[in-house]
């Protein structure tokens, strides 16, 4: 094996007279796990094949496929160099290669697709009719289905951001590719210091194995760790005289940010707003003010924290009288959605009926409904947009000499003729957006004036520390006057 | 007619069997020869055989199986030699401060190491410093009129640090001081 160092420098470096290595002396880390890139071997080791003429002049160089590699009970690396050769065509002829042994520590030699916010594309490569990509005939790269990104090919390494005059030194730099172990791998370059993690994954999952031998001794009582997959990666041995680090160890529960509808019991939040010692939690919800709203206005009251709605957003899908399930998209795409269910927007207004259209609160016309936030948030100024939006459905009959024989439906955009909003704490109505303070807007009055309405309604908050603290909560068919009556 | 290549491969063609036979004898007597030698010659350099039957190497041919083109031909020792095999270790280099000497590692041209003349009002040296904008994870400690960065928050609760001595102000004021390197 060649080396790139002087002689001299090779002299004073090289440790010598050790036959044996101690694979726990942390000094030769670096080490272990020793060499492999044979097929059932170190996943990061690879063999690179640099393929010379006999003038020795560079023809190209290939990375040598795992199966020609093998591994032998001495730790001698065997290449198969006439299969190699021949499977990348050089079937015949005298040439000159150069094996280089490496270990990859960050990056790869294989590229990588990614999309256009730099995050990787996992997914196994099909581009065949009913595949996950499609390749355009000028190279440009999608994926199929609704939803259609473009992906770019990277090269998964790093790059060099500058060159010194001397030319002696490189600063690297990364790419904009979001992930965490090109990240990683790239910071752990530079560090003597290497931390392990677990991460609770299937290989490095992690149990205290109740001490054996002892009466009534519990895992709490352990300090012995097994890995709970015995097939995983297991311990490497320069583990040994490292530091073992619990994290929060000391946290016996954990409440995560509450969703208003996380818990069953929480019931689509609480009754009103609430500030809690977390400055970030931060969950916008409104519901039925019943105080304010005039008695009889809804007939379905016990909905009025819009706990099925609620529900919807947050599984994200439903499964239908037949079983099927349908997907419930995010917030913003509900918006949307919600603009276009006039006209052709049959499928749309299906959708909604079928879904959030099942929960809504059934109301009368001309009756004041007052809606209020119940958000959880931080205590600070704030200004609460409400936005509503919608359709009226109105029944256009056909006639034949004045006599009505036959009908269907119209379907309008709701504006202010069929929905008043009033502001009598301030704050101001453009249309069917009203937008205020908290003293102003944190509830909204409006009263339905015409039946067969369809209510999607937006409440957005915005705190004092400016847009990128803003969240808002959209309930699609949260009210209709389309089925209750006063006879009812 | 000329014979079409399936009925040639039949063997019941007896001149073109007798031309490939002789083919392949040559060739089979050539790659014994070259199996006593290990498959090099004086220079070591290696000649690599191709399998008649799959235009492979024949590094996995087998070789025990009575009709096999190479039964007899070349021992297994004899065929393992047809892989090139690295049988040196990798070096062991020390580690220690003595690698530091011999090769110079230290950046010196595309390093700026800076120190603040002074520190901002409110922040003196040991102080842990957090920024006021709550989706800023990012966490500094200021030694030798230096900020060092935590690499992540495992290294803040990793390290024993006094946490009364955190301290919150706006990153406009936080970047007034030189940047140092990563707390480890």
């Amino acid at each position: 094996m060649k080396n790139k160092l002087t002689e001299k420098d090779l002299e004073l470096l090289q440790v010598k007279g050790k036959k044996e290595i101690d694979p726990t002396n942390p000094e030769f880390a670096y080490l272990f796990p020793r060499f492999d890139a044979s097929v059932e071997g170190n996943e990061r080791d690879y063999v690179e094949a640099h393929i010379f003429d006999t003038n020795e002049n560079f023809l190209e160089s290939a990375v040598v496929n795992r199966e020609y590699i093998d591994k032998d009970i001495n730790n001698f690396i065997k290449i198969k160099t006439g299969t190699f050769l021949r499977k990348i065509g050089y079937d015949r002829g005298r040439y000159v290669v150069k094996y280089n042994f490496f270990r990859k520590m960050a990056g790869d030699h294989k590229p990588i697709l990614v999309d256009v916010g730099g995050n990787i594309f996992n997914e196994l490569i099909d581009s065949g009719p009913d595949g996950n990509v499609t390749i355009q005939s000028d190279g440009r790269i999608f994926t199929t289905g609704d939803n259609k990104k473009e992906l770019f090919l990277r090269e998964n390494k790093y790059f060099i951001h500058e060159i010194s005059e001397s030319r002696k030194e490189v600063r690297l730099a990364n790419q904009q590719i979001k992930s965490d172990k090109y990240l990683r791998d790239f910071f752990n370059l530079q560090k003597e210091k290497k931390r392990i993690g677990s991460v609770g994954e299937i290989d490095s999952h992690l149990v205290f194995e109740a001490p054996v031998g002892t009466p009534d001794a519990t895992k709490a009582d352990s300090n012995t760790l097994v890995l709970a997959n015995p097939n995983g990666n297991e311990f490497p041995k320069h583990l040994v005289g490292g530091i073992f680090e619990v994290s929060n160890a000391f946290i016996t529960s954990f409440e995560p940010a509450k969703v208003q509808l996380d818990d069953p019991g929480f019931g689509g939040g609480p009754d009103t707003e609430v500030h809690p010692e977390d400055p970030d939690v931060f969950v916008p919800s409104f519901l039925l003010n019943t105080d304010d709203t005039e008695d009889g206005a809804i007939k379905n009251v016990a909905n009025r924290k819009f706990v099925q709605h609620k529900n919807l957003i947050k599984a994200g899908m439903m499964k239908n009288n037949k079983g099927e399930t349908i997907q419930i998209p995010g917030t913003d795409e509900l918006i949307e959605i919600s603009k276009t269910q006039l006209g052709d927007g049959k499928d749309v207004r299906d959708f909604l009926a079928d879904t959030f259209g099942k929960y809504s609160l059934k109301a009368l016309k001309n009756y004041k409904i007052t809606l209020s936030s119940n958000s959880i948030l931080r205590d600070v100024g704030r200004k609460y947009r409400w936005l509503i939006q919608g359709v009226e459905r109105t029944r256009d009959h056909e006639t034949t000499l004045g006599v009505k024989h036959s009908y269907h439906w119209d379907w309008t955009r709701l504006s202010k003729s069929q929905v008043l909003i009033e502001n009598p704490n301030g704050g101001t109505v453009n249309g069917l957006e009203f937008t205020g303070t908290q003293d102003q807007a944190k509830d909204i009055t409006f009263t339905i004036l015409a039946k067969g309405c369809y209510l999607d309604i937006l409440l957005e908050i915005e705190l004092e520390a400016g847009e990128r603290f803003t969240e808002k909560i959209f309930l699609p068919r949260a009210i209709t006057t389309q089925a209750y009556h006063p006879s009812d | 007619m000329p014979y079409t290549k399936t009925e040639l491969e039949s063997g019941n063609v007896e001149f073109y069997d007798k031309f490939v036979n002789k083919l392949r004898r040559t060739y089979l007597n050539k790659l014994a020869g070259h199996a006593t030698s290990s498959f090099r010659d004086k220079f070591n350099v290696l000649y690599s055989y191709e399998d008649i039957n799959t235009g492979d190497g024949i590094e996995d041919v087998n070789i025990d199986i009575p009709t096999s083109l190479y039964n007899g031909l070349m021992t297994k020792e004899q065929q393992k030699k047809q892989s090139v095999t690295s049988e040196n270790e990798v070096p062991l280099y020390t580690q220690e401060i003595l690698l530091d000497k011999v090769i110079d590692r230290e950046f010196s041209e595309l390093k700026e190491v800076k120190f603040a003349d002074e520190l901002p009002k409110g922040i003196v040296n040991g102080d842990l410093l957090s920024t006021t904008d709550p989706n800023d994870s990012r966490k500094w400690l200021v030694e030798n009129n230096q900020r060092r960065r935590f690499a992540d928050l495992s290294s803040l609760f990793a390290g024993e640090f006094n946490f009364a001595k955190f301290k919150i102000f706006d990153f406009k004021i936080i970047k007034r001081i030189p940047e140092g390197e990563l707390v480890d």
